[in-house]
């Protein structure tokens, strides 16, 4: 038994036995230590030796019943629960753990007489049928359990009666929306069941996800439970901006509880992706942050601003961050991370000329590593913009790795590919953005393909790709191509080119010519290090236009011809997806 | 092929070799006389393997099943065919000269090995529902990712006499006896039950019979008639225990008032005559139809909250090679130990088993065993108990289990032998 349950046991003996004898506590606390370690059969004692003197000690009952779990040992726990009744026939704690030990015993003709004589002296409860529905849905007789709680509720004139139980019934049947009914029904009354009914109903399927979330948000007593219960399951079926709809309107009234709920929705959208849960975020840590003591709500309103900005919704992160600003409250520490938020995102927005000013008006207040980083933000700005001079200059003086790497794409673009290989190795996978460690690597590789120290065209190509414009650095990377491919000591440059060119293509949605190019490095340059991916890539592209025939021959060359390739395993997996051979397919 | 015929004199022809250690084939390598194809820890796809011989032996080249060598390895003809298909499969496999081989002979010969000439791919039908039911079936997945070819049947073939045409047929998850699984308990309103049940209902009366149980009870004699005359049967998780009870309930109402309109037979336990059954002996029906179980042939009892027991982990038995090659073909692994897996049958509770059986694999100290294989007249039946090897507790519902992200997995090979072994060819057991 664990420490909490022991507490809780103990409470329940002390207040139960109030004016219990001192040395029968004493006993019935030894009995608990020893269970607690695992001494059966000596807790088994004790809880006996409680029994003798008062029979219907219910914390003494409940223990011998946890100790008593063999099946051999059942009927000494069934003829002491007997004896509690007998000593007491209102003692509703021995008829369940007489209705319990029958049960599992198998004996369900006098478990069900057992049944009979607790209702007949607790008529007016539901704890018999609760008892009795969830034995039978614990031993899989579903249906059992859902007349249980029928008759409860006939018998009890109760139509809500045992709602959580049927709600679990219903799940175990399929009938996701009447266990929707069912849990509206519960959490209206008590809004504990409020997180029970969002765990149960998290499983239902797409098809009846709108129906469920009727169900849930119908009107009537309790309505805002519902439709928290609602707003739960929407965040986890990654629809957050109908949540968040939602949630806003039906946040509960005590302002604990609805800062818990506001802060659990905000991180939780906010961990998922896409602007819609961004901007679901935003909205909660903004109405959070409003909810909070001035003090605390500054931290909040840039997780907001943040939030709002990576949602792509820069007004209203202007918004939240020109409310902090005027907030005369907040102190140093908060008014930093507001001007890094202002910085990151006026960047985001475009405009690195004015969060280089909102950098220098901050310095002050910045620390030293926080600086350089904003500044190297400053300067991935400007490259965005192909200003290749300001974002050199932006990081200046800026001696790290981090510094490094945007230097090495500052070499990059300009077409010094010696100095570009040398920054960027550097940098390696976990120096600088870490989002960029793969395009890094692919990076050096495609210059040791090219090997060449200078190629200013190759820079001129990728800096118009970093810009967005990916079909254009796909043309200008296939004329790199072809004027490299005059050198024959370059075998390994066209290729590289032409598969860079043509991964540009597929991001400009140029498939055709994407293909096309992948062709070429497939068929011309069979031998090439470029080759395999470029086979994968033509075979994954044939695959979604439903050519399956095609993709299995591009997969089953590639393997042949290259089985050593670190694509290969993937390339078996996806040959084995076109071909059936694996579910999903 | 529907008699067995092991082989014989051919493990005197020599010597058996140590193969050069080392990385897998798939190489460039000009062709050699044969391809090894390892089974133990160095190969990358045992799956699959099974498929490369499986395509070996159906092309007629000679194969041989190297029983116990480097984990049950197979020697195929390296006809260039074979090395692609490796290569494409990721199955790992070595070029193998005439003197390897006879250096592999040698080894064999000297310890506890064999070689099995395989001769004739065997024929496969697998009993399955026309209809989807929401649950995958392990040999299904495994024949598919290993690209074996198979058929599916159901009741009106198996009536129909189509079993002569194949020569291994696998069960899965059927309830014999004609209750649905007792999933009314737990799934009642599902429409994949419902459409269980009137599918079922409708071949009953389409085939002329007055209910699904008795329907049922038919098909499982006719299986049992198949395995008599020569068959090989393979069945796992519910089929095996429900397959016992319909064959032992013959002249038995042993079905619920859901099923068939009137209840279990009282007297049932009585009445169940054993000698029909190909495994199991004296098993005691539940009679409650409100308790999801069958009988106590199952020792794990997985809908039974009352009684069920946790998973453990099962060992497989060695045999000796060169005396019992088939139930040495049986447990062919790269793993001793394998983790349990649940299924509505589960295991064999040991008290329930016939004196003949042949256990494969147990679990050390527990009542019950795992695999279990035996004779009936000229056929082989084998019993796995459990649902899907690599996903030990299986929900209706569940995706099936994508068997490209286990390519080594031990518990699918065992399935696989059971395909692969009809085709070894018979000899005259030395004892």
């Amino acid at each position: 038994m664990r420490p909490a349950a022991r507490l809780v046991t103990a409470l329940m003996v002390l207040a139960s036995a109030a004016p219990a004898r001192a040395a029968g506590q004493e006993i019935l606390l030894r009995a608990m230590d020893l269970e607690q370690v695992g001494a059966w059969n000596e807790a088994g004692t004790l809880y006996r030796q409680v029994l003798s003197e008062e029979p219907t000690n219910a914390a003494a009952l409940l223990g011998l019943e946890r100790v008593f779990v063999q099946p051999a040992q059942r009927d000494t726990v069934l003829a002491l629960a007997e004896r509690a009744i007998a000593a007491n026939p209102a003692a509703s704690t021995a008829y369940a753990v007489e209705l319990r030990t029958l049960r599992a015993m198998g004996r369900d003709s006098l478990a069900a007489r057992a049944l009979s004589r607790w209702v007949a002296v607790d008529s007016a409860s539901p704890a018999p049928y609760r008892e009795w529905a969830r034995l039978s849905f614990r031993a899989g007789r579903v249906q059992d359990a859902r007349d249980a709680v029928l008759l409860a509720r006939q018998r009890l004139r109760d139509p809500s009666a045992l709602a959580p139980e049927l709600a679990q019934v219903d799940v175990q049947q399929g009938d996701w929306v009447g266990a929707a009914g069912e849990w509206r029904s519960a959490v209206g009354a008590q809004a504990v069941y409020v997180d029970a009914a969002s765990f149960s109903l998290r499983p239902a399927p797409v098809p009846v996800h709108d129906a469920v979330i009727a169900a849930l948000t119908a009107s009537g007593a309790g309505a805002a439970a519902g439709r928290q219960v609602a707003a739960d399951l929407l965040l986890g079926w990654s629809e957050p901006g109908r949540a968040w709809a939602l949630l806003k309107d039906a946040l509960p009234e005590s302002d604990s509880l609805r800062v818990v709920a506001l802060r659990t929705f905000a991180e939780r959208s906010r961990a998922l992706d896409g602007p819609e849960a961004q901007r679901a975020a935003g909205a909660a840590y903004d109405r959070l942050a409003a909810a909070l003591p001035p003090e605390d709500a500054g931290r909040t309103r840039i997780e907001s601003a943040q939030a709002y900005a990576a949602a792509g919704d820069t007004a209203d992160a202007r918004r939240v961050l020109r409310t902090l600003a005027a907030d005369t409250s907040a102190d140093g520490e908060t008014r930093s991370a507001a001007a890094a938020a202002t910085v990151e995102l006026q960047v985001r927005e475009g405009n690195p000329e004015e969060a280089e000013r909102t950098l220098a008006g901050a310095l002050e207040r910045l620390s030293g590593t926080e600086r350089e980083r904003l500044a190297r933000v400053v300067a991935r700005g400007w490259l965005r913009l192909g200003a290749l001079d300001r974002a050199e200059q932006a990081v200046d003086g800026d001696s790290s790795l981090a510094g490094d790497e945007v230097r090495g794409w500052v070499a990059m673009y300009r077409g010094r590919l010696a100095d570009a290989r040398q920054l960027l190795r550097l940098a390696g996978a976990s120096v600088g953005d870490r989002a960029l460690a793969p395009l890094r690597a692919e990076t050096v590789a495609l210059i040791d393909a090219v090997g060449r120290d200078s190629l200013p065209a190759l820079g001129a190509a990728l800096l118009r790709a970093a810009r967005g414009d990916s079909l254009g650095a796909s043309r200008a990377l296939v004329a790199v191509a072809r004027r490299v491919a005059d050198s024959a000591a370059e075998s390994e440059a066209e290729p590289a080119l032409l598969a860079w060119a043509a991964r540009c293509a597929a991001a400009g949605r140029d498939s055709s010519g994407a293909e096309a190019l992948w062709l070429e490095v497939a068929d011309r340059f069979g031998a090439s290090n470029a080759a395999p991916a470029a086979e994968l890539a033509l075979a994954r592209a044939l695959a979604s236009r439903g050519d399956v025939k095609g993709a299995a021959r591009r997969l089953e060359a590639m393997i042949l011809a290259h089985p050593e390739s670190a694509l290969a395993p993937e390339a078996r997996r996806e040959l084995d997806r076109v071909r059936g051979l694996v579910p999903g397919t | 092929m529907k008699r067995r015929e092991f082989l014989g004199a051919m493990a005197g022809a020599g010597a058996l070799l140590r193969a050069r250690p080392g990385a897998p084939g798939l190489r460039s390598a000009p062709a050699a006389a044969s391809l090894l194809v390892p089974m133990d820890q160095e190969q990358t796809n045992h799956l699959k393997a099974y498929g490369l011989a499986y395509d070996a032996v159906k092309r007629g080249g000679h194969t041989e099943w190297l029983l116990n060598y480097r984990g049950g390895s197979f020697l195929v003809p390296d006809d260039g065919i074979a090395r692609r298909a490796a290569t494409l499969a990721g199955v790992a496999a070595l070029g193998v000269s005439d003197a390897d081989v006879l250096d592999i002979r040698g080894t064999i010969e000297q310890g506890n090995m064999d070689a099995v000439p395989l001769e004739k791919a065997p024929r496969v039908a697998i009993y399955s529902p026309p209809f989807a039911p929401p649950w995958d079936d392990a040999v299904t997945l495994a024949l598919r990712y290993a690209d074996i070819p198979f058929t599916r049947v159901w009741d009106s073939e198996v009536l129909g006499g189509r079993l002569a045409d194949f020569d291994w047929l696998h069960l899965h998850h059927e309830d014999f006896t004609g209750q649905y699984s007792k999933f009314y308990l737990s799934y009642a309103g599902a429409s994949w039950l419902a459409d269980m049940v009137q599918e079922n209902q409708a071949a009953a009366r389409t085939l002329g019979f007055v209910g699904v149980p008795a329907l049922k009870k038919a098909v499982a004699r006719r299986i049992r008639a198949f395995v008599d005359g020569g068959g090989f049967l393979f069945a796992m998780c519910t089929a095996t225990e429900t397959l016992e009870l319909a064959l032992a309930a013959h002249d038995v109402d042993i079905a619920a008032e859901f099923a068939d309109g009137t209840p279990m037979d009282p007297d049932a336990d009585a009445k169940m005559d054993w000698t029909q059954a190909l495994a199991c002996k004296d098993a005691h029906l539940e009679r409650s139809p409100a308790i999801p179980a069958f009988s106590d042939i199952d020792g794990h009892q997985v809908n039974n909250p009352a009684l069920r027991q946790p998973l453990g982990a099962f060992e497989l038995f060695n045999f000796s090679a060169k005396i019992d090659p088939v139930p040495t073909m049986l447990v062919q692994c790269h793993r001793q130990v394998i983790p349990d897996f649940y299924g509505i049958t589960t295991s064999f509770t040991r008290r329930t088993l016939k004196a003949a059986d042949i256990v494969l694999a147990e679990e050390p100290g527990a009542p019950w065993v795992k695999y279990i294989h035996g004779d009936l007249g000229r056929g082989t039946w084998t019993y796995l108990g459990g649902h899907d090897p690599e996903d030990p507790q299986h929900q209706v519902g569940n995706p099936p289990t994508d068997l490209s992200l286990h390519p080594t997995s031990p518990g699918y090979r065992l399935i696989l032998n059971n395909v692969l072994f009809p085709a070894a060819r018979k000899r005259e057991l030395k004892t």
